[in-house]
């Protein structure tokens, strides 16, 4: 496989440390209690989000789940309107209607952000579909978690997306639990990844904590789609190194468990890679600290920015009539 | 400047917490990521760390049940 080239490295290292600074951020402002919303932790997570996003063109459709801070900030959703619509802004994305579940910017191709488990995959075939009667080349990637896998809409999409040989790529983000279900406790398969073959698809399984892993997998998958051979299923082997949303307990994940995922934290080993390549220790620090200084700004932003008006309550959401 | 230390959602339902212990007492210095206190939702014990290092001045009650966004004590 050959190296990824440095450019894209430092492309997929901005991504991800976005996606990790924002997550420490939001935990901060909750733990402090300045704000008071629900957010899903995607500590652990940061790379396969940032790898897929650098492997799609621009406008090229994404679909999530309220976990989704990473496809959203790493997609490339402007982080004041993204900051704006968590904290319920008039300055957000949707208004501050929608909040941290109901994320969407078209306009960056975050298309919809669902609170409900496994309901992105038939919407992502939908959004698929229409590329494909347009012609217009876009692929669709719909990110999902290892529980989501065993929702009856999984196996609907999967085959129909097969059958219409749709330009969609299934990411199952398998992080070993399904809220707070360990993998072994709600699946006997042992990958979500070969499921693909029973439905005729490709699949591919990958270390979502190692960017020479997940990286090639990715653009793999999407070049795969765009060029009209149909639909991919990748599993991300990752970890959620922390409760299924900001304050749940998870002393229920095992000793075993929690030391295993911090010898694979995808951070330290993303830095060790960008240091072999002749990054210096200095470069890096002074990413992370631009990306912090935006997003001081961008929350001070919305901290101060206005809450939707009353008149606003109706607009968007029910169709005006005479 | 002093931060205030308020009362964090810790959950879809949870509207109100009992505070449980401090970790300091008034007057004493913690630094930024030290759990200066604990709460208890309906479901589980929570600590919480400091976001800020500074001279803490608790003044929420232990025992006592407190909403989401109250204010109890500073860090200076």
């Amino acid at each position: 496989m050959a190296d990824i080239d440095r450019d894209k490295l430092r492309d997929i290292y901005t991504r991800t440390m976005k996606v990790n600074r924002t997550d420490e951020k939001f935990r901060a402002l909750l733990m402090e209690g300045k704000v008071a919303v629900m957010y899903y932790c995607v500590r652990g997570q940061e790379l396969v989000s940032a790898a897929a996003m650098a492997a799609l063109e621009d406008d090229d459709y994404v679909v999530c789940t309220y976990r989704g801070q990473g496809e959203q900030t790493a997609k490339g959703i402007p982080i004041k309107k993204w900051w704006g619509e968590c904290l319920g802004k008039e300055t957000g994305t949707c208004k501050g209607k929608g909040g941290t579940m109901h994320i969407t910017d078209p306009d960056t191709g975050i298309m919809v952000t669902t609170g409900v488990v496994g309901s992105g995959l038939p919407i992502a075939n939908g959004l698929a579909m229409a590329s494909q009667n347009n012609g217009d080349g876009r692929v669709t990637l719909v990110s999902f978690g290892d529980g989501a896998a065993n929702i009856g809409g999984f196996h609907e999409a999967m085959n129909m997306a097969q059958l219409y040989k749709l330009p969609v790529i299934f990411l199952c983000q398998n992080n070993r639990y399904g809220e707070h279900t360990a993998y072994a406790d709600h699946t006997d398969s042992p990958d979500i990844s070969s499921r693909a073959a029973g439905y005729g698809m490709k699949g591919i399984k990958a270390d979502g904590n190692d960017v020479n892993d997940i990286y090639p997998a990715m653009v793999e998958a999407v070049e795969h789609a765009r060029s009209g051979k149909g639909p991919v299923l990748v599993e991300a082997m990752c970890y959620r190194m922390m409760g299924h949303f900001f304050g749940a307990d998870f002393s229920y994940m095992p000793e075993e468990h929690i030391a295993e995922m911090k010898a694979e934290d995808p951070l330290p080993k993303l830095r060790k890679v960008m240091l072999e390549h002749q990054f210096t220790e200095d470069e890096l620090d002074s990413i992370v600290a631009e990306i912090d200084a935006e997003i001081d700004e961008a929350v001070q932003h919305a901290l101060d920015a206005p809450l939707p008006s009353t008149d606003e309550i109706y607009k968007d959401v029910l169709e005006e009539t005479a | 400047m002093a931060s205030e230390i308020r009362i964090p959602k810790l959950g879809m339902s949870a509207q109100t917490v009992v505070l449980n212990e401090w970790m300091f007492g008034d007057g004493e210095t913690v630094a930024k990521g030290d759990v200066i206190y604990t709460v208890e939702t309906d479901k589980t014990t929570v600590d919480i760390e400091a976001q800020a290092g500074g001279v803490i001045h608790p003044t929420g009650e232990e025992g006592a049940t407190y909403k989401v966004g109250d204010i109890v004590g500073t860090i200076e």
